[in-house]
């Protein structure tokens, strides 16, 4: 079984060597999906590869004449790595409306990459009027027609349903990883859990399930190491691995997250009863909480509080993206409520680029300290 | 009689300090050169030589501050808030908030009974506000930075420093003095820029008396005295101001040491 781990983490390492294996094998398209909520059963009924786009660690030279200093690092990152050719094999991107940062990206984008087909996924910013299901099955039929041309296939309902069932297994999957990672935190480490995670981003989808759903099993049984003494929830856009390894070294654990770049990708299921795009366009709607999602309510720092409950968590990490806003709005809304709650909770800033983590150590040793 | 030593290797400069019985302190060195250099080693030396102790008689030693995790001569290393927090109660008992500005770092830290850390925040995204930052400003002027407190209290008539970014403050710096601004104003205007930045910091984790101030910028009366004007109540500038956190770790290094002992009685 360990061989199957080994499958997903050498994934993990090399993103562009595996899509461009598919690519070859497939003779398919492949699109680059920006963050986050991507209907990515859309691009497979297609027959195409979504594959997300969540930056990385690359040095910022030619992104710098479009996108300032004090931008968001990721889309700094995406920007670099299309200069650099990183990309080369994405056929088309998908701009969804996520942030202030990732609409105008996209605009810089159409500019500086004319000759790149871009779909821009503006999604209704109020989830809750009676008109939202009606705009956003629209828009993803305009999706498909943009896939279309691109692909020279289409999306049809029957192949919709196949992807949607398929997706939703994905999402069980992944849901199942979590709780091996609450309730058996011995099961595996926190690198292993990031590239399974990150492997997930862009392998297509029913070999990832396949594989998945032989090591789960074996997953629950394994032993790599002792209980932790501090158990973490992360929250915020993504986590960098360095970071997670310094709560390692710490004695502490990560045992759930509310990460962009993580659970929030396998939250809620599509229903596969109704006619798919309103099943999709339902799912949208009924996400929650997500700083990038209209949420009158403020659900997310009751939902830290449940989650912290649910797996015996002691304290909860916010991880900011630097620059990000929308999470940097949430963030004094979280801390009230999780005050009240009396759940720790420490605010750290990380970029992708960084190289440094110093600091970054001592304020999570700091706060080891204080919770021990 | 038991010697205890705390070392606090911070970005700019390195400190340690040698507790007798966790009460008295019998020697502290300061040196100015910091985390990637010989200057922990030296400030050893230097409390070692002033306690006229040799290593092989501290019977426990911790290390804190940037340079912590590389130090290769202590028995533990804690992190420079927990110790900062303990300094600061064994200077003064009733201390419930510590603000910590050092050469890169500003922190806010919140107390419990006997020093326990409640809760602390730091600064983010730069290095605006803390001690780097009046070193650049004191460039800038042509004054040496320890003359910048008794400078700026001459001030008639402060001037706005508004950006909060280090290299920008500069240029302000520099446009306000080309326009004949008075070099007092424009220093108390620097005072100001920095007590505004810490408040905001100290606010976060709820200001609590009685309130401390250590490391290097707490030695410069012009911000000590901004920060009171901003958070309304008076800062207590201990004695082991730069001192603190090495003071801290030697307190620690002596319940280390004292827990260790009982069990091996035990």
């Amino acid at each position: 079984m360990e061989q199957y781990l080994d499958y997903f983490l050498d994934a993990a390492a090399n993103p562009v060597k595996e899509i461009n294996r598919w690519k070859e094998e497939q003779k398919g398209s492949v699109i680059g999906c920006l963050p986050i909520y991507i209907p990515e059963e859309i691009i497979d009924a297609a027959g195409a590869l979504p594959v997300y786009l969540w930056g990385g660690k690359t040095e910022i030279d030619r992104a710098n004449a479009h996108l300032q200093g004090f931008a968001c690092s990721i889309v700094r990152a995406v920007l670099e790595y299309e200069f650099k050719g990183t990309y080369d094999m994405v056929d088309g991107f998908v701009f969804p409306s996520t942030c202030d940062h990732i609409q105008n990206t996209s605009d810089i984008w159409a500019k500086a990459f004319s000759h790149r087909p871009k779909f821009d996924l503006v999604y209704p910013a109020n989830r809750q009027s009676n008109y939202a299901e009606q705009y956003l099955t629209e828009l993803y039929r305009e999706f498909i027609s943009w896939l279309e041309v691109l692909t020279g296939s289409k999306a049809d309902d029957d192949a919709l349903l196949e992807s949607i069932k398929k997706y939703n297994l994905h999402r069980r999957l992944m849901s199942e990883l979590s709780e091996i990672r609450a309730k058996s935190p011995q099961s595996l480490t926190g690198r292993e859990m990031s590239g399974l995670v990150k492997a997930s981003l862009f392998l297509p989808k029913d070999e990832y399930n396949s594989r998945l759903i032989e090591l789960l099993p074996w997953l629950w049984e394994r032993r790599i190491r002792e209980k932790p003494k501090t158990r973490l929830v992360l929250t915020g856009i993504l986590a960098e691995q360095e970071i997670i390894d310094i709560i390692e070294e710490l004695g502490g654990c990560i045992v759930a997250d509310d990460l962009a770049r993580g659970a929030r990708l396998h939250r809620n299921q599509v229903d596969e009863s109704i006619e798919p795009l309103a099943a999709l366009a339902r799912r949208h709607l009924s996400l929650g909480p997500c700083s990038t999602l209209f949420d009158p309510g403020k659900g997310r720092g009751p939902y830290l509080e449940s989650l912290c409950r649910e797996t015996e968590a002691d304290a909860v990490i916010f991880i900011n993206m630097k620059f990000c806003e929308p999470e940097e709005f949430d963030y004094p809304v979280i801390k009230t409520d999780l005050e009240k709650a009396g759940i720790p909770l420490l605010f750290i800033e990380v970029e992708q680029q960084m190289t440094s983590y110093g600091q970054l150590r001592t304020r999570l040793q700091a706060f080891m300290e204080m919770l021990a | 009689m038991t010697y205890t030593m705390g070392v606090d290797i911070g970005s700019i400069t390195s400190k340690c300090v040698i507790l007798r019985d966790g009460k008295v302190v019998t020697a502290t060195a300061i040196i100015r050169a910091g985390t990637g250099s010989d200057g922990p080693q030296r400030a050893v030396a230097e409390a070692l030589r002033l306690a006229a102790l040799s290593r092989s008689e501290i019977a426990y030693a911790v290390a804190t501050g940037y340079g912590r995790v590389t130090y290769d001569d202590a028995d533990e290393e804690l992190s420079e808030i927990a110790c900062h927090g303990r300094g600061a109660v064994f200077q003064e008992p009733l201390a419930r908030t510590v603000i910590d500005i050092g050469g890169q770092d500003a922190k806010a830290i919140k107390l419990g009974a006997g020093g326990r850390v409640l809760n602390f925040a730091m600064n983010e995204k730069c290095a605006a506000g803390t001690g780097r930052f009046l070193e650049v400003m004191a460039q800038a002027l042509g004054y040496p930075l320890s003359e910048l407190g008794a400078l700026g209290e001459k001030s008639t008539e402060k001037v706005s420093i508004s950006s909060t970014c280090t290299v920008f403050a500069e240029s302000e710096v520099i446009s306000h003095l080309a326009a004949n601004r008075k070099v007092e104003d424009v220093v108390a205007g620097i005072h100001e820029s920095i007590a505004r930045r810490i408040a905001g910091l100290v606010r976060r984790i709820g200001l609590e008396q009685k309130v401390l101030m250590t490391g290097g910028v707490a030695q410069n009366s012009g911000v000590v005295k901004a920060l009171e004007e901003r958070l309304e109540c008076p800062l207590v500038v201990p004695v082991y101001t730069q001192a603190n956190g090495a003071l801290g770790a030697a307190v620690f290094a002596f319940a280390k040491y004292q827990k260790n002992k009982e069990e091996h009685v035990e």
